[in-house]
Order: structure tokens, then C-alpha cells, then sequence
């Protein structure tokens, strides 16, 4: 057995990157897709008030970001439905709101702690058996869910309206679906922070979509880029001694170029 | 497909953004086998109608019937085909292949937590073969051509077997030899296939000769009635470039 693999907590990790790169990626398909890829960023931040929250009234942190995050997804897909989003403004008020209430009561309680920077930079290396069930049971809970309803939300994807129109529950499947966004961000978090949450549901998609012709490919293709992201970045983070959230988002993105790069080839030839 | 009876029964139907009616008091019935062409000048509200028809838009005032049943209780969307604008309805870089485009129009009939069948993507097949894309099923949708994507959207349409059609300005930003491919096709939906068909254009001049009906809207009703002695009438010139309202009406 390698070295990386002898250490509990290293197994651990990989095991929860794994879950969390198999899952972040069949979310961020759809929601790149549907150009609401903010949404995930603008949900960690809220998800972070409920961090604080938690950590402030001694609640699971986990627990709290997750009702947090659920609530302020709901209110901007309720929103989004009303047409009442003006562009992207309403996600940075829900940005900014979420990040001002979380600062506010990190304030209150003890300042920064250790915990917080965990789930600011993500902690993927301290995750307990009890996160590992947390994670590997929501996170199959989520695939399944996506694999559920894939053949509505591809529908609602692709043209919301003309799904609308051929007799869908768009609206529940809407909501559902920003449900399980909540839940993937707030699952993400623990692996590579709060700030690069986006990163593991968009650069995945992105590369995928350079390199796949099909719908059913490009969401195969991104769970593969995620995956790779997240074992070659936890290796790196093992070995060269640095932080494993940020290794994850560069191998990611050191991928979404080869990505480009054969995609441009291929149009080319 | 034999049938019989309304398909549609508008009957007074406004539509209000905020407080301004975009329209007013338009009453109409489209009968199994009708092909109603439905124009008007830019914000004459014919978009509107039709959303309001497809179920998209909830009417201000007035009811809406769908095979003879209330629009709030109607539930047999599957019947109903709609097929929006090419150039709104999806962005050309979005990775999907025509089948998955195609099959997609099935989701509604084939149920929740149900996945394609045989029996789905059969009908997929056949949709494609219909509007002459038999062989470009595993193509991504955006390398196809302006005109061969409005057509892809058309068999997802088909794709759930319906018996009403409804295009809202399917030919805008579609090139004119593939809007004489457009017509064939529509032809054969409606003559040979017996599907009843709505739809809104802009282009009177070739619409006209197309369709069994034409409604003619500029927020109220102007004109309903047969295509021909539409197009013999003064109402062309009155309606765009004077704009006075109710020229005729021919029931």
C-alpha cells in the first residue's frame, strides 16, 4: 500500500472527495447550463451565515448551513420563477446578505477559529468517520435524485418553457432541484471551502463541454474531470505539503485547459 | 387521426401586463383539422394569444377550453405539441445530441421516475423521420443549420404524438429555401398526418395562401375568417398602415 494510503485520515479524504466530485458536477451541468452557475457561489455564502450561526448557538455547523443554505435557495428560485431577478443583482444581494449576517455573528462569538478557517479554506484532511457517513449518505441521496429526474431536467434545461408547456411540474422539479443545490454546496464545503464551492460544480462542466458532443457525455465527462481533479489535487496536497482545497481548483483548471486545448484541435481537424 | 368537435375555444379572452391589455376581448374556436394562421403587427398581442393557449400565460379575463375541457383542469398536455422561436427557444452551444433533443418532448407523456423506453425512443425516430431528419440523430443539435434546428424542434414536438400544433413565429431568423422546406412539411402534418395546426407569423403574404383560417389581431380581433377574401379585402393596407381597428370580421 502507497504511503498516502496508510493514514486513516487521507483514506478518509479521498473518500469524501470522491462522493462530493462524483456529485458537485451532475448539479453544476445544470446549472451551468441553465447560465446560473452564480447561484452555488452565492449559496456557499449564505451557507456560511449558517456556519456561524451554528458555531455561535452551538448547533452542528453542517446542520445549520444546511437549513441556511436551503431557505436562501428557495427564496432566490422563488425569485427567479416571478422573474423578479434583475439580472444577477438579486444573487449579490444574497451574496453579500449572507456574508454580512455570518461575519456579524463570527463577530458575536469568539472571532476566527480554527473551525471557520475549515470551512472558509476547506478541511478535507479532518474529516471524521461521522462526516464521511454525513457525506458518502446525502451525496448518494443527491446522485440518485438527479438520476431520478434526469429526463425533466434535461427537458427544463435545454428550454424551460416548451417543458412548461408539455405538462411538467417544472415548478417542484425547480425546486428540487435548488434543494439538492443547497445540499451539494453545503457537502463541497467541507472539501474545499466555502470560496472555492463553485469552482468544483462549474470548471468540471466547462471542461466537459469542450470535449463531449452529447448531453448524457458532457454530464459523464464532468464527473470524470471532477474525480481526477480531486484525487490528483488531494495526492499533490499529500505530498508537495499544501493546502488540498486550492490543489483540487488548480488541478481543475490546469484540466479545463488540456480540455480547451483538445477541443480546439478537434474543431480545427 | 380522425376527430371532430373544437380543439380550442377562446371566448373573450384578455391579457393584461400591469394595467395595459395587450388583448382584449378575442373570442375564436379552432376546430379538429383547421390550420389557422394567426398575424398582426409588432405587439399586436398574437404571441400572447398563443402563450395563453399553450398554457404559458394565465388570461386576464375570459375562459379557454382545450378539448373541450377548462384550461385549469386540462391535463392531456401530450396532445398539445408546442414549438417555440429557434432563436430563443436554446442557446446553439448547448451539448446535446438531436435524438436527446428529440426524445426530451416525451418526458411529459412518459411520467415521472419513468425512463425512455423502446416505445419512446421509437417515437423520437419516427418524429425525426417526418420532418426529413432521419439521419442526423446523433449530430450535436447546434451543427445543424438554422432551418434543420427548427425542424429538430418541430419532431420534439412530435415526438409525443400530438394531434394540436402550435408554432409561435417558427420561421424568424430561418432562411427562405428553408422556409419553402418548412411549408412542405407543415402540409404533410396537416393534410396527410390530420394534425391541427396554429400558427403565428408575421410573413402574410405566404401564410395566407398556406392556411384553411386566418385571425388577424392587433389587440382586438380585426379580422377572422377565410384567408383569401382576407387578402382581397382593404384590411392589409387599413390594418398596417393606418392602423383603424375592426375592418371586418367574416365567421
Amino acid at each position: 500500500m502507497p504511503e498516502i494510503l496508510q493514514h486513516g485520515f487521507m483514506q478518509r479524504a479521498l473518500v469524501a472527495g470522491i462522493v462530493v466530485a462524483v456529485v458537485c458536477p451532475m448539479i453544476g451541468v445544470f446549472l451551468v447550463l441553465r447560465r446560473l452557475s452564480l447561484i452555488a457561489d452565492t449559496l456557499s455564502h449564505v451557507a456560511l451565515a449558517g456556519i456561524a450561526f451554528g458555531l455561535f448557538a452551538g448547533l452542528p455547523p453542517i446542520l445549520s448551513a444546511l437549513v441556511v443554505a436551503t431557505a436562501g435557495g428557495v427564496g432566490i428560485e422563488v425569485l427567479r420563477a416571478r422573474g423578479r431577478l434583475f439580472g444577477e443583482a438579486a444573487l449579490a444581494v444574497f451574496l453579500s446578505g449572507g456574508l454580512a449576517v455570518a461575519i456579524v455573528l463570527i463577530g458575536l462569538s469568539r472571532g476566527f477559529t480554527v473551525d471557520l478557517f475549515g470551512y472558509l479554506f476547506g478541511a478535507i484532511t479532518t474529516v471524521t468517520p461521522l462526516d464521511l457517513w454525513v457525506i458518502g449518505g446525502l451525496g448518494v441521496a443527491a446522485a440518485c435524485a438527479v438520476l431520478l429526474f434526469y429526463k425533466e431536467l434535461f427537458a427544463i434545461t435545454f428550454d424551460e418553457e416548451t417543458a412548461r408547456t408539455s405538462g411538467l411540474p417544472v415548478a417542484a422539479i425547480n425546486l428540487m432541484f435548488t434543494v439538492l443545490t443547497a445540499l451539494v454546496v453545503v457537502l463541497a464545503m467541507r472539501i474545499v471551502g466555502v470560496l472555492l464551492v463553485s469552482a468544483l460544480l462549474v470548471i468540471p462542466t466547462l471542461s466537459a463541454m469542450q470535449v463531449a458532443p452529447s448531453f448524457r457525455g458532457t454530464l459523464g465527462a464532468a464527473v470524470a474531470f471532477a474525480v481526477s481533479s480531486a484525487v490528483l489535487g488531494l495526492v499533490a496536497a499529500y505530498y508537495l505539503d499544501v493546502a488540498a482545497g486550492g490543489a483540487i481548483v488548480l488541478v481543475a483548471l490546469a484540466l479545463l485547459g488540456v480540455a480547451g486545448a483538445v477541443g480546439a484541435e478537434r474543431r480545427r481537424g | 387521426m380522425q376527430m371532430s368537435g373544437p380543439v380550442i375555444e377562446v371566448q373573450g379572452v384578455c391579457y393584461a401586463y400591469s394595467r395595459e391589455r395587450v388583448i382584449e376581448d378575442i373570442t375564436l374556436t379552432v376546430n379538429a383539422g383547421e390550420f389557422l394562421g394567426i398575424i398582426g403587427p409588432n405587439g399586436s398581442g398574437k404571441s400572447t394569444l398563443v402563450r395563453i393557449i399553450a398554457g404559458l400565460l394565465r388570461p386576464s379575463c375570459g375562459k379557454v377550453r382545450l378539448f373541450e375541457t377548462e384550461i385549469a383542469q386540462f391535463t392531456e398536455w401530450r396532445r398539445i405539441g408546442y414549438v417555440p422561436q429557434r432563436a430563443t427557444a436554446f442557446d446553439p452551444r448547448f451539448p446535446a445530441k438531436v435524438d436527446e433533443v428529440v426524445v426530451s418532448g416525451r418526458a411529459g407523456r412518459a411520467g415521472l421516475l419513468r425512463r425512455f423506453g423502446a416505445e419512446d425512443r421509437r417515437a423520437a425516430g419516427r418524429a425525426l423521420e417526418i420532418v426529413g431528419l432521419g439521419d442526423a440523430g446523433s449530430r450535436p443539435i447546434g451543427h445543424l443549420s438554422g432551418g434543420q434546428q427548427q425542424r429538430a424542434l418541430i419532431a420534439r414536438a412530435l415526438a409525443s404524438e400530438p394531434e394540436l400544433l402550435v408554432l409561435d413565429e417558427p420561421l424568424e431568423g430561418v432562411d427562405t429555401e428553408a422556409q419553402e422546406r418548412f411549408y412542405d412539411l407543415l402540409r404533410h402534418l396537416h393534410a396527410d398526418l390530420g394534425v391541427t395546426l396554429v400558427m403565428v407569423s408575421h410573413d402574410i403574404g405566404v401564410i395566407a395562401s398556406e392556411v384553411t383560417t386566418l385571425a388577424c389581431l392587433n389587440r382586438t380581433m380585426v379580422y377572422h375568417g377565410n384567408p383569401k377574401e382576407f387578402v382581397e379585402s382593404d384590411a392589409l393596407r387599413v390594418l398596417y398602415h393606418t392602423g383603424v381597428r375592426i375592418v371586418s370580421h367574416v365567421h
